[in-house]
């Protein structure tokens, strides 16, 4: 083989390799409410989590400006006001259906204070 | 009134670049016509006026406090030193950009000489005003002179409205690197359209291989300037930021460092060209050396990666993700950005694959032991490392087109990456000095690894047994660090008496072996202690006494904010040592949160670093850390204990409140009840039952590895007798910071190195043109 195969081949087998390695270094933890209160404890910690739950039809979904607010129930129950200004628009009719069948759905963001602010929104 | 005409030349000036990139062009299909020549500069000398003045416009604003601009008003305030307030003109979105438009614009001043010399101005500049034009059409719409009741037109302000006062600059940046770090960085992007420029005016003139001569000291420039900046941002890091280094794999980084190590890859690669050329008196074709194609596709890259980290950083893409994000994004500018990658990505590999089959190397193979094939794969090595970087960078936006959420890679994956790439790197630099070009002699080589490798393996053995070194990976780069050191300190010695500008190459070499010494000393070999120190007691630390002596309140003057130093005092063998962390609160961000900056002792060996974590008072009541399932006795009554239940976070959002569930054991009986302190972390003593105790749940010390290890802090106090007096006390982190001048003095010598270097290529450049015009005249004469 001529050495302008050999560099092909290290290149073809090398960016693969690193997108493959890379995503065992990522990882966003999947919690309640509960731990992701404890994550973001007093020290301002803002690790970035994932909370699986259902929209609380019965406090309505607001939208204001670029933000949509509604409360989720984690799978413990515990509900919490989420706040999302992802950059993703998302439709709140597709929020209200969701809601409306109890579809679960993930927010994924920080614990601020008293709210959960979402920057990414997976409706599952 | 002087924004509006700062504003009106911004777009002036777009228009003297348009008229001078399209003159140019048109001037490279008629080289003959010099009138369309001197449009053409005089349109670019008119666009450099237009954004010299409105850049001085915008500095009179900020300098004068002129609140009634947006962008003024946003990023100073009257508080502001003099200093700062030059940094407010780039601390925001549209002033970085002006500031990187003015800089392109003064390097294209030097850049029109230089081309006009080597006949490669109406190609160089053609593209260089595409590139001058862009980034003021970039200020045209998203202008620093908006005024405020223009951009906060929901608010209804009325027009002329003018704040007392601005919103004051991001406190983190009220640091002196400040006022060197970005302006250094934007030498180094704007330098960068050069070497880009010249590639594409080499493909368009064909002329595959002078193009590289007159590059070269451009490269070695962009590179070195870059290279600087990007450590002088460690320093302000480290000095600021008290996140306990100077480099974390952060988004912002990582942008300035992608395209400085494709740069850095380029250097070698046209080096090698430069080599491989054949020195005969035939025509540019006949010369072309190797790596023809590499080298336009490189400079191609190493400009993109400049406007891709640009597009990471300014477009909010990365938002929530860095640790410095200063810039607010915006819809427009995420736009434009792709707008203008795709146009260089476009007009680079367009003008490659159109001179693909003409881009070929007339030399033969490179011989495997000869010293360009390794400089290629030294350059190779610095490509994967740019990729691994670009790829870790990405991957908040790439995770989202798979479904996840938007997340950066964990800094592990950097540093994994990097022990072998570097270790790499780093014996191709030590080896490829010792090969001799075009080919080496086998037997020299050896001679001269011969004593080189056993130098390198002894000082690799010392310095594991003086600093205890004993991990493999780091034994395995601290050899490699002074096999590059030894093998270029030798090399180097032996130019510096012929001629010292030769030089060049083996001190920036020299100076990534010490870098790499610097990084090993301190990522591998930092110690660090957790400490609460308390007023008036002294803590043993390191071997230093250490007392926390109190706060001091310093820039009382200041209304925006509440700081305080913290002055800590190391004594030791009858030398005391004064090291003051800060801590404070701004009006910058509601004063929601404190900002912390670490105190140093700068010392020759080794700095101790101190940041300082919390303030709590002590003293008062006993307090026991537990995990779950764990007990203690009270120490106020030992007949009681408590054990540790569980975390209670059922009030937390409704009331703001943490529980601790807590077993309270008595002679008598046993039972459960909950504790509780607000998120900011504030508690108060509960009294319990009908025992004489009091607790309080004092600290949630979260795990973050695994959540079920979090503890619980609880404070203990008799209901009847009174606690003892409260104490102020400080929580830090000290850390022994070893060899961290390894860290600059090895950057600091890499740029030394570069510099050399430019002056090399450009004394070789002059000589090599000469000598081309000289033969020119001779063939002419015949």
């Amino acid at each position: 083989m001529s050495r302008r195969t050999y560099y092909m081949t290290a290149i073809v087998l090398f960016v693969p390799i690193i997108v493959w390695y890379a995503g065992k270094f990522s990882t966003v933890p999947v919690l309640t409410f509960s731990q992701a209160h404890v994550v973001a404890d007093s020290t301002g910690d803002s690790k970035k989590v994932i909370v699986p739950g259902t929209i609380v039809e019965s406090k309505g979904i607001e939208e204001g400006g670029s933000e949509i607010t509604f409360y989720l129930a984690d799978a413990t129950e515990q509900v919490e006001r989420v706040d999302y200004d992802g950059s993703e628009k998302i439709d709140p009719a597709a929020l209200r259906e969701a809601a409306g069948k109890g579809r679960e759905i993930r927010v994924a963001g920080h614990i601020c204070g008293e709210r959960f602010h979402a920057k990414n929104l997976f409706l599952e | 009134m002087l924004g509006d005409i700062g504003a009106f030349l911004l777009s002036l000036g777009l228009s003297g670049a348009l008229l001078s990139g399209v003159s140019y062009a048109v001037h490279i299909r008629r080289p003959a016509h010099q009138p369309l020549l001197n449009i053409a500069r005089s349109g670019f000398y008119l666009s450099v006026f237009c954004i010299m003045i409105a850049s001085a416009i915008l500095m009179y604003l900020i300098l004068t406090h002129q609140f009634q601009y947006h962008y003024v008003w946003s990023h100073s305030s009257t508080n502001l030193a003099r200093p700062f307030l030059f940094a407010a003109f780039y601390s925001g979105q549209e002033g970085s950009f002006l500031l990187w438009t003015l800089l392109t614009a003064l390097i294209g001043v030097f850049v029109i000489g230089y081309a006009e010399r080597y006949r490669y101005e109406s190609e160089t500049m053609s593209i260089y005003m595409i590139v001058l034009s862009l980034l003021t059409l970039i200020l045209v719409f998203d202008s620093p002179f908006e005024t405020i009741y223009a951009a906060m037109a929901d608010q209804q302000l009325p027009a002329g409205f003018v704040p007392e006062n601005g919103r004051g600059l991001n406190p983190q940046l009220e640091n002196l690197w400040i006022t060197i770090h970005p302006p250094m960085l934007f030498v180094g992007f704007a330098a960068m359209t050069v070497p880009f420029v010249f590639a594409i005016a080499g493909l368009l003139k064909k002329e595959y291989q002078r193009w590289i001569s007159i590059a070269l000291p451009w490269t070695l420039f962009a590179s070195m300037i870059l290279g600087f900046g990007i450590m002088l941002g460690g320093w302000w890091a480290y000095e600021t930021l008290g996140w306990g280094g100077y480099w974390a794999w952060d988004p912002v980084e990582n942008s300035s460092l992608i395209p400085w190590l494709i740069c850095v890859a380029l250097v070698h690669t046209m080096l090698v060209q430069l080599r491989t050329s054949q020195k005969s008196d035939g025509d540019e074709q006949s010369r072309i050396g190797g790596l023809v194609r590499t080298n336009v596709i490189l400079a191609v890259l190493a400009f993109a990666g400049i406007l891709y980290s640009t597009f990471l950083t300014r477009s909010g893409v990365l938002d929530d993700t860095s640790v410095h994000s200063f810039v607010a994004p915006g819809d427009f500018i995420y736009s434009i950005l792709q707008i203008i990658m795709g146009v260089f990505l476009l007009i680079g590999f367009g003008a490659i694959a159109w001179r693909w089959k003409d881009l070929k190397a007339r030399t033969l193979a490179m011989r495997t032991d000869s010293r360009e094939n390794w400089l290629g794969i030294g350059s190779a090595l610095l490509l994967a490392s740019a990729f691994i970087v670009t790829v870790g960078t990405s991957w908040p936006l790439l995770m989202p087109q798979f479904g996840q959420p938007k997340a950066k890679l964990d800094i592990s994956f950097y540093d994994s990456t990097h022990i072998w790439l570097g270790l790499g790197i780093l014996l191709v630099n030590g080896l490829s000095v010792i090969l001799q070009w075009k080919g080496s002699d086998l037997k020299k080589v050896l001679r001269s690894l011969g004593y080189v490798a056993p130098v390198a393996v002894g000082l690799t053995a010392v310095t594991a047994l003086l600093g205890g070194v004993s991990e493999i990976f780091f034994l395995l780069l601290l050899f490699g660090s002074y096999f590059a050191l030894v093998s270029n300190a030798i090399q180097g010695y032996r130019f510096i008496r012929r001629n010292w500008r030769m030089t060049g190459a083996y001190v920036a070499h020299a100076g990534l072996a010490i870098l790499v010494l610097g990084v090993i000393a301190t990522s591998g070999y930092s110690t660090t202690e957790h400490v609460q120190l308390v007023e008036g007691e002294v803590a043993e630390v390191f071997g230093y006494d250490v007392e926390y002596i109190g706060p001091i309140q310093i820039e009382k003057e200041k209304s925006d904010r509440e700081k305080y130093q913290h002055q800590i005092e190391f004594r030791r063998d009858n030398k005391v040592h004064d090291i003051r962390p800060v801590i404070f609160w701004t009006d910058f961000n509601n004063r929601e949160q404190s900002f912390l900056e670490p105190g140093i002792l700068y010392r020759p060996t080794s700095d101790i670093y101190v940041t300082p974590k919390a303030l709590a008072p002590v003293g008062g009541n006993p307090t026991v850390v537990l995990s779950k399932g764990e007990s203690a006795f009270v120490p106020l009554d030992s007949t009681y204990s408590i054990r540790f239940e569980k975390f209670d976070m059922s009030r937390a959002a409704s009331d703001s409140l943490q529980g601790a569930v807590v077993e309270v054991s008595t002679p008598d009986t046993a039972f459960y009840t909950t504790v509780y302190r607000r998120v900011d972390g504030r508690y108060r003593m509960e009294e319990i039952g009908e025992t004489d105790l009091r607790l309080g749940f004092a600290e949630l010390q979260a795990d973050k590895e695994d959540l079920a290890r979090s503890k619980a802090r609880i404070a203990m106090a008799s209901a009847s007798r009174p606690s003892p007096p409260e104490k102020r006390s400080i929580t830090v982190d000290v850390s022994v910071k070893p060899f961290i001048l390894l860290v600059w003095g090895g950057v600091i010598v890499m740029v030394i190195g570069f510099f050399l270097s430019i002056l090399r290529r450009r004394r070789e450049l002059v000589a090599l043109m000469r000598r081309g015009e000289s033969q020119k005249v001779e063939s002419n004469n015949d």
